[in-house]
């Protein structure tokens, strides 16, 4: 029996004898509080279709920040707000994650470089090879992006490794993701945590 | 690299060589306009938003998220154009505005 359910977890980590590496995080979503949370439940993600999406259209979630989901209800929503919580399950495959793999953001140099994309801004980029791969299958197959925002200075939460030198870390990264599709592959359990006459 | 990246590399090699250096000139500018100082709305509009049942949907989730507010007066104008020969229309969009959508009611 042991041996059965061992089996059944390589296979589940494993694709053609390689590994699959999963990230496994929560996805906070800030949205306008509309009075309407079965709808919310229903509905969220919304997509965000912004021509200033930071790395083009798609859901937005904080990685796991419940801080920065109520600061971007406060200051850009400015008026009462809803906070979704959901479960996001994000394989190497389908997730270009410009913040925990380096090899990731090696990838979008090179490609950035040697396709001469330079004149084009983050979401540019992105915005091109989903379009690209809508004519190329297999281009740019990526579901998700995952990036931190390093413009949020008064937010972070230093921390310095050893007192008598000057280097340190942040320990309130803004991370978030960009779900480029909403499938529940990638997104479950949605529910509103905030406010609080919205929980169950 | 993974292989799915080589691979990606591979496609978008095809991609960029197959493609007249002129096109990816203009498709390039393009992308880079659309983030700067955006396309035209006419281009943005028949781009992004078909029909009404389309904008009615974009309207109904997209108003969520505040950061959809420019879309939505674009999925309004659509809704303006297409109220009076689609029945329902009308009604659906003067309800909007009664609810006190200022995007809507703007565009109306």
């Amino acid at each position: 029996m042991l041996r059965m359910v061992l089996v059944k977890i390589r296979w589940l980590c494993t694709f053609r004898g390689k590994y699959i590496f999963s990230l496994e995080t929560i996805g906070h979503h800030t949205v306008e509080d509309r009075g309407n949370p079965d709808h919310v439940e229903n509905h969220a993600p919304f997509k965000c279709e912004s021509k200033t999406a930071y790395l083009t259209d798609g859901y937005y979630f904080w990685d796991n920040n419940l801080d920065l989901a109520h600061l971007w209800g406060e200051i850009r929503i400015k008026k009462p707000y809803m906070i979704c919580e959901a479960k996001l399950t994000l394989d190497e495959s389908i997730l270009l994650d410009l913040v925990g793999n380096r090899g990731d953001v090696l990838y979008l140099e090179a490609l950035i470089t040697k396709y001469g994309l330079h004149q084009l801004d983050l979401a540019g980029v992105i915005r091109y090879l989903v379009d690209i791969n809508k004519k190329e299958k297999g281009a740019f197959e990526y579901q998700a992006i995952r990036a931190v925002d390093m413009n949020l200075s008064e937010h972070y939460k230093t921390l310095k490794f050893v007192h008598s030198k000057r280097g340190w870390t942040n320990l309130n990264a803004a991370i978030f993701i960009c779900l480029l599709t909403k499938s529940t592959v990638l997104l479950r359990d949605l529910r509103i945590i905030y406010p609080e006459e919205y929980t169950s | 690299m993974t292989e799915q990246q080589l691979k990606s590399l591979a496609l978008l090699d095809k991609y960029f060589s197959e493609t007249p250096k002129e096109q990816i000139e203009q498709e390039i500018a393009s992308y880079a306009e659309y983030g700067a100082s955006g396309m035209p709305a006419s281009e943005y509009l028949g781009r992004r938003i078909a029909s009404m049942d389309e904008a009615k949907g974009q309207i109904t989730n997209a108003g969520q998220n505040p950061n959809n507010h420019q879309e939505i007066t674009f999925a309004a104008a659509v809704l303006v154009r297409h109220a009076e020969a689609v029945k329902g229309g009308k009604s659906y969009l003067v309800d909007l505005a009664l609810a006190g959508e200022s995007n809507y009611a703007m565009a109306a």
